[in-house]
């Protein structure tokens, strides 16, 4: 019989949501280095460099096609081996490292596609004006060509930002204590019972911090981009 | 001694060669005029005077900085570009700046000014071309000849030794062709070198010291514009302004 206990669930919420910050952390961390990585990515498409063009695009293929499970596992078995195999003590590497490499490898590809078209979609005009009056090229691009990339940029951006964060609450099965973890944990701990409740406080978590996420990123781009008219033509 | 000297530049694209070997000088305050049929070159002509596009051969030198394109480094590059600045047919105003912005961009990021320097050149821009009341507004919120009018003051701003105008009325509806005429005429008081791009036959006439033919990626004539368009010497020349002269009389 399903039961839904709100003591029990007021009880569990506070310890369940204590993992948040280490959460946010962790899919912080992931989500900038993948969207470095994805710059990277963008711009050897841009310009493209031969070999690395192509390995991108082999890339891009096979990381659509695996699901985010496999690729944890992979460099969770894998990179250990790697590094003791270059000699490093891989012991007391914390094991978010995994989750962050099994991000970068799964997303960096996909956002460069998604950077690529919102480099293209700013008129080439603009980098002729640009070098036409001396800018460096820090400049032109910092300047000039990001500002007016962010409106077009942002909203797919935040979508694989949520994607994200739901991918990475798969990093409980290497044992990390996010909020599934916190949760997997305390249903444990009550011999298996009051899962519902649990789960329930992850579900609205998990609800806020993609909210909370969406109302920031719309707030930065409007002030990144200076709010100026027409820009997301 | 010439502020602008072109020496026998060549241009390709692909295996179509769009400048073949285009030589002249401007001195100090000329305002020369560039006519020719369309798919001559003209536009790449100017764009190779900033390194816009890369010549395959050939030197220009604008100021003190020469450049010979057959070894020309990043730095050169650079060093060049900064002797000019530009008036485009689709104006280019950065989209993601204000009007004043735009017009101290230039002072800023190439010259090194502070923002603080910069502005108060930039609004005495901006009152030469009657914008100083839009000073705080977008691009995207004027009209084309407002648009091509803060271009001019941002092309003046820098106080370059030449500045180079690609068409810069051909994109603007025909009653708003005038006041960018007039900002360009006021532009030329100044004093400052300007290459100018135009099928504004009249205007050419009037305003230019010198004028340049280009035909087939070549300087086919040229010559102060009484002679060119008065007493032209090749059929190619004589061909092109009459075909120009009948087409401003139907329009
Ligand atoms: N980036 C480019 N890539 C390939 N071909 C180009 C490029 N830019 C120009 N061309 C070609 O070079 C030739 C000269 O072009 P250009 O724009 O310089 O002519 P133009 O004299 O300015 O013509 P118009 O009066 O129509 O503006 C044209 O045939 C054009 O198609
Ligand atoms: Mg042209």
């Amino acid at each position: 019989m399903l039961s839904f206990d709100p003591s029990y669930f007021l009880a569990v919420f506070p310890q369940i949501a204590a993992a948040l910050p280490f959460t946010f952390y962790v899919v912080a961390a992931a989500a900038a280095m993948s969207l470095l990585a994805g710059a990277a990515v963008a711009a050897v498409r841009i310009a493209r460099v031969p070999v690395l063009y192509a390995l991108c695009e082999v890339w891009l293929s096979f990381v659509r096609s695996m699901p985010f499970v496999l690729l944890l596992f992979l460099m969770y078995f894998t990179v250990p081996a790697f590094l003791r195999a270059a000699g490093l003590d891989t012991s007391r590497l914390p094991k978010e490292v995994y989750v962050f490499a099994a991000v970068v490898f799964g997303f960096a590809p996909v956002i460069g596609e998604v950077i690529r078209p919102a480099y293209l979609s700013v008129d080439r005009g603009q980098h002729d004006a640009a070098r036409a009056f001396g800018f460096s090229d820090f400049d032109r691009i910092f300047r000039i060509i990001v500002p007016q990339m962010i409106p077009v940029a942002a909203p797919p951006l935040m979508n694989q930002v949520i994607e994200i964060v739901k991918d990475t609450s798969l990093m409980y099965l290497i044992g990390l204590m996010d909020l599934m973890g916190r949760a997997n944990l305390l249903i444990h701990v009550n011999m298996g019972r009051g899962k519902l409740e649990n789960y329930a406080a992850v579900a609205l978590l998990y609800w806020v911090l993609v909210a909370v996420l969406e109302a920031a990123a719309q707030y930065l781009s409007r002030r990144s981009s200076g709010g100026f008219p027409g820009g997301a033509s | 001694m010439a502020i602008l000297s072109v020496e026998e530049l060549e241009k390709s694209f692909g295996d179509r060669q769009v400048l073949r070997g285009i030589s002249f000088r401007a001195e100090e305050g000329d305002v020369v005029s560039v006519l020719g049929p369309s798919g001559t070159g003209k536009t790449t002509m100017l764009r190779c005077l900033n390194a816009l596009e890369r010549p395959d051969a050939g030197r220009v030198a604008i100021g003190s900085v020469s450049v010979d394109f057959r070894h020309a480094s990043k730095k050169e590059v650079r060093a060049l570009r900064r002797q000019s600045t530009m008036v485009f047919q689709n104006f280019n105003l950065f989209r993601n700046h204000t009007v004043l912005e735009n017009v101290m961009d230039g002072l800023v990021y190439g010259k090194g000014m502070t923002r603080a320097e910069a502005e108060p050149l930039a609004m005495e821009e901006l009152a030469r071309v009657h914008m100083e009341q839009a000073a705080h507004l977008y691009p995207a919120e004027l009209s084309g000849g407002m648009q091509q009018r803060v271009g001019i003051a941002r092309a003046l701003a820098p106080r370059p030794e030449v500045i180079l105008l690609d068409e810069p009325t051909s994109a603007l509806d025909p009653e708003l062709v005038g006041e960018v005429l007039d900002a360009i005429r006021k532009a030329a008081s100044l004093g400052i070198t300007m290459i100018i791009v135009t099928h504004e036959m009249r205007f050419a006439e009037q305003i230019s010291t010198k004028v340049l033919f280009m035909a087939e990626g070549r300087v086919v004539e040229e010559g102060p514009p009484q002679q060119i368009f008065h007493h032209p010497e090749q059929e190619k020349t004589r061909q092109f302004l009459r075909r120009m002269l009948e087409r401003e009389q139907e329009g």
